[in-house]
């Protein structure tokens, strides 16, 4: 597969569809980043195309010093807190409002009964819940970290933050997630393989 | 003293060595860190059900949003627009009606009112104006079918005047000074929007000119048709009233 640098190579000489290559390869992830940060389709969206845009615009001032992931992230990160600072508000992940039961049945593999996918789509509220209540700098190391599945060091690059900082904000955030998680009933212990407490709370919700 | 430091390297497995062993050894012995890499680990596999929803997303970058690298120059979109508005405005003066030698002619009439407006090039103004001709040429049977028995060889040449008076009020001269009024006015704006913008409406016009031409033949097949019925039959009715004069004469 050609790598990154290579299209970023020839994209730099003006060439449109290996460009249009890095952004086939790169647009889940960054709209994926996008989203989690602001926690708005729609505006998540927007963020990635412009992260694009402005990655096409600007590469001639790509050096190449670090990778082009991480120069997209940094310009992702940056729109996201223009985004943030424009509306004036926290991000709130958006929580889909009930459960559709024939909706969750269309997307269940075989091997995930409606209960499994019912407690995973509830435990996936409950953890954006809990994650839009961390602060900024820790809901974003998360994100890079969890998510993006970046190492210390580039998230120390990319945030121009030292390493420590960085893990600590990881440690803080993880340890907040984990009581907001506890407090919303989602089991601690690992291993549990589902978080039974929240589909109890989703049947009773239900009138079961 | 526990270093959480080391906690969360250990806990996303990013310790190297002797980092390791020395992190290791600690745990074994420390109850609060094993706690806390077990209910942290917990937590890390509880936010693996957090997906972001899954958009059709199909980003591309394009020429146009290649800013000014790749941008058309101004004077060559601003040559190639004018073109494309002239070879626009032909194309819309072809669709004309005509029946018979001689005999009614009817534009469409949008020409006239989709130029200036330098968005009005699309599907639906298109539509709107099939829709005008319609209704047009219903007008002229509706009036053909009130004037009745009329002599028929006068009824063309009236129809010619008051159709053709709106609809020749747009003189090529007159055409090409709106289409370089319109350049001028959309000089303000972008030019890049302008260019791009005007490239997609002129493909939906295509599309939907080469749509509408089948339609309105269509029509007007069918309109002629149905008129030359009509013509023949009053025709014969007149033959029957002279006839009947004729005889009643004698």
């Amino acid at each position: 597969m050609t790598t990154d640098e290579e299209l970023v190579a020839r994209a730099r000489g003006g060439d449109l569809d290996s460009f249009n290559q890095l952004v086939l390869r790169w647009e889940r992830p960054i709209y994926a980043l996008a989203y989690r940060v602001i926690g708005r389709e729609e505006d998540a969206r927007d963020v990635a195309q412009e992260t694009f845009l402005r990655a096409f615009r600007g590469l001639g001032g790509f050096k190449g010093e670090a990778k082009f992931s991480s120069w997209l992230y940094r310009i992702t990160l940056n729109l996201c807190r223009d985004w943030i600072r424009r509306e004036r508000r926290t991000p709130v992940a958006q929580a889909p409002e009930g459960v559709d039961l024939i909706e969750l049945a269309s997307e269940s593999t075989p091997a995930e009964s409606i209960e499994d996918l019912v407690s995973r789509k509830e435990l996936g509220r409950a953890v954006a819940k809990a994650m839009s209540s961390l602060p900024d700098e820790q809901r974003t190391a998360i994100i890079l970290k969890e998510y993006q599945g970046l190492t210390f060091q580039e998230i120390a690059d990319l945030l121009n933050c030292p390493l420590s900082t960085v893990k600590t904000r990881l440690y803080q955030g993880l340890n907040v997630l984990r009581r907001q998680l506890e407090q919303a009933g989602v089991e601690s212990t690992f291993g549990s393989e589902r978080p039974r407490a929240v589909v109890r709370s989703f049947r009773s919700a239900q009138g079961d | 003293m526990c270093d959480k430091e080391l906690l969360v390297s250990y806990l996303y497995d990013e310790l190297q060595g002797s980092e390791r062993k020395v992190f290791q050894h600690h745990l074994a012995s420390c109850r609060e860190c094993q706690d806390e890499v077990q209910g942290l680990r917990a937590t890390r596999a509880h936010l693996m059900s957090w997906a972001p929803p899954e958009p059709v997303l199909g980003l591309q970058v394009s020429d146009r949003d290649a800013g000014r690298r790749f941008r058309i120059p101004a004077a060559w979109g601003l040559a190639a627009a004018a073109a494309l508005v002239l070879a626009a405005a032909s194309a819309i003066a072809n669709v004309e009606v005509r029946y018979a030698d001689g005999g009614v002619t009817i534009r469409t009439g949008w020409a006239p009112e989709a130029l200036p407006s330098g968005e009005a090039v699309s599907a639906a103004a298109s539509r709107e104006d099939l829709t005008a001709v319609q209704q047009r040429i219903r007008e002229l049977e509706a009036e053909l079918a009130a004037r009745g028995a009329a002599p028929l060889t006068t009824t063309p040449a009236a129809f010619t005047d008051e159709a053709s008076r709106s609809a020749n009020s747009l003189t090529d001269a007159e055409l090409l000074r709106r289409v370089r009024q319109w350049i001028s006015e959309s000089e303000k704006r972008q030019e890049q929007l302008f260019a791009t913008r005007f490239v997609q409406g002129m493909r939906e016009l295509q599309a939907a000119h080469s749509m509408d031409h089948v339609r309105l033949e269509q029509a007007i097949n069918q309109h002629q048709g149905a008129w030359s019925d009509e013509v023949y039959r009053q025709r014969e009715e007149l033959k029957q009233v002279f006839r009947l004069v004729n005889a009643q004469q004698r």
